[in-house]
């Protein structure tokens, strides 16, 4: 095995906790990405990494719940949340940098519901 | 207080080889803020996981990217690979090692080719490439392609690199070292190669880490961090140290992508030293059940191939977290506060392949 990978489930109102402790720690945002699991539900994967070591932590949203930014923690994070807002129509609340909609310009029809 | 202009800057523009897009607000010369656009050239390689089963979704990961192809169907096999508990034989280990090296030096010696191009060094832009076009024409040698390799395979590499092969890549190391050491001294020593680039665009540590900056343009803003020390493929077996310079500056940038270039020649041959006999490849039976996150270095810098899959042929997701789509947000940090003539060298020097950012 390449390296060990434990997903934490949390809720979706621990998000900032947990990624301020990740911040506390140390740790850089690897990256942010959502997947489609069933209509209208979509699970969000945090990933954290600090000196080769692995952090993921996983909430559920449905299509009526939005999500808090955790830009304000990581900045660079304004990417993948504009991105999830625009391509699964996720509310992101409390993001510092938010291109409205304006991210991608795709030919195809999204958000890809 | 200066009068603000908007310029757009792309999606096509002599420097980019690819197409974003930036509104660069101005303050006279001055970049103030610059907001980026992407999604111009988005081909939905991820929805086709959908209804192409998992041994033949490699092949279309390999066409993510033509420059890091390689890399693309040796990250996704590793997902593959680790949810199935396939032990991959050590040869094609290491085999993968020797082609993602390779893939290494030519992407660096194409991003030092458009740099030079970009500030205007056209023969150095010449010479560059030159030299990449023999890596090139060994890769065709050992793979059949020149851009899309199709090398790698869910349980191990399609071809052996011979005995013979492999002499030739120690030969051709011996070829390009020294030509590679010659333009390497333009680049770091040429004044107006350094007055384009020392001092522009810096990124300091703090920022580049919580910016999320990956591969060349954190380790040139001195945090030493690469995926290869995860031990992947063969490194966990090969000696070496993440590349890291302080300044974080364009010029930084350059130092680190030339001195990994020499790195991964030392890499090739510490492999070629190294590589045991035996099988390059298993067959791989059945369809992968679990989930994973394969974390590369590409010479981009880290990719993720999240892979989710749900016991049948067809997987559930398969999500690319590539190194310039996580770059884009240090790259608009870089361009505030920057001269407009320096924009262009200022994009290049995050190496952007918007070919991997939209996939």
């Amino acid at each position: 095995m390449i390296e060990k990978q434990e997903t934490i489930m949390i809720k979706i109102d621990e998000l900032v906790a947990k990624t301020t402790e990740m911040k506390n720690k140390g740790c850089r945002l690897v990256q942010i990405g959502c997947t489609k699991t069933g209509e209208g539900i979509y699970e969000i994967n945090y990933t954290f990494d600090i000196q080769y070591n692995f952090y993921n932590y996983r909430i559920i949203v449905e299509n009526s719940n939005s999500i808090p930014s955790i830009q304000s923690l990581y900045s660079g994070a304004f990417i993948y949340e504009n991105e999830i807002s625009e391509l699964y129509d996720i509310e992101v609340t409390g993001m510092l940098v938010d291109f409205k909609g304006k991210l991608y310009k795709v030919s195809v029809e999204n958000p890809f519901k | 207080m200066a009068k603000r202009t908007v310029i757009p800057f792309g999606p096509q523009h002599p420097v980019l080889p690819e197409p974003i897009h930036l509104d660069l607000v101005l303050e006279d010369e001055k970049v103030v803020q610059a907001i980026p656009s992407i999604g111009f050239i988005h081909r939905g390689l991820e929805k086709l996981v959908e209804v192409r089963d998992y041994k033949q979704y490699t092949y279309v990961v390999e066409r993510v990217c033509g420059i890091c192809s390689y890399m693309h169907g040796m990250g996704y096999c590793q997902a593959i690979e680790e949810i199935m508990k396939v032990d991959v034989p050590k040869r094609a280990l290491f085999i993968r090692t020797i082609g993602a090296e390779f893939s290494r030096i030519h992407s660096h010696l194409l991003w030092l080719g458009l740099l030079a191009d970009a500030f205007g060094f056209e023969s150095l832009f010449m010479h560059t490439w030159k030299v990449r076009e023999k890596i090139l024409d060994l890769m065709e040698e050992a793979t059949g392609g020149r851009v899309i390799f199709s090398a790698c395979l869910v349980g191990g590499v399609r071809k052996d690199w011979d005995a013979e092969l492999l002499k030739k890549a120690i030969e051709l190391l011996k070829e390009i070292e020294p030509e590679t050491k010659e333009l390497a001294s333009v680049f770091i020593n040429d004044v107006t190669v350094r007055h384009r680039l020392v001092g522009v665009g810096v990124l300091t540590k703090e920022e580049a880490y919580t910016l999320g900056a990956v591969g060349p343009v954190l380790r040139a803003s001195g945090v030493s961090e690469d995926m290869r020390k995860l031990g992947y493929a063969a490194y966990a077996e090969l000696d070496f140290e993440p590349i890291v310079e302080t300044a974080g500056d364009s010029y930084a940038r350059c130092v680190v992508r030339i001195n990994e270039i020499f790195q991964s020649m030392d890499l090739i041959k510490q492999a070629i030293a190294k590589i045991p006999e035996g099988e390059v490849s298993v067959p791989v039976k059945g369809n992968p059940e679990g989930e994973f996150f394969s974390r590369l270095e590409q010479p981009r810098g880290e990719v993720i191939y999240y892979v989710k899959a749900n016991g049948t042929k067809f997987l559930d997701r398969c999500r690319v977290r590539t190194p310039t789509f996580t770059n884009v947000p240090p790259l608009v940090k870089m361009l505030e506060g920057c001269d407009l003539a320096d924009v262009p060298v200022l994009v290049l020097t995050i190496d952007p392949c918007i070919s991997c950012t939209e996939r």
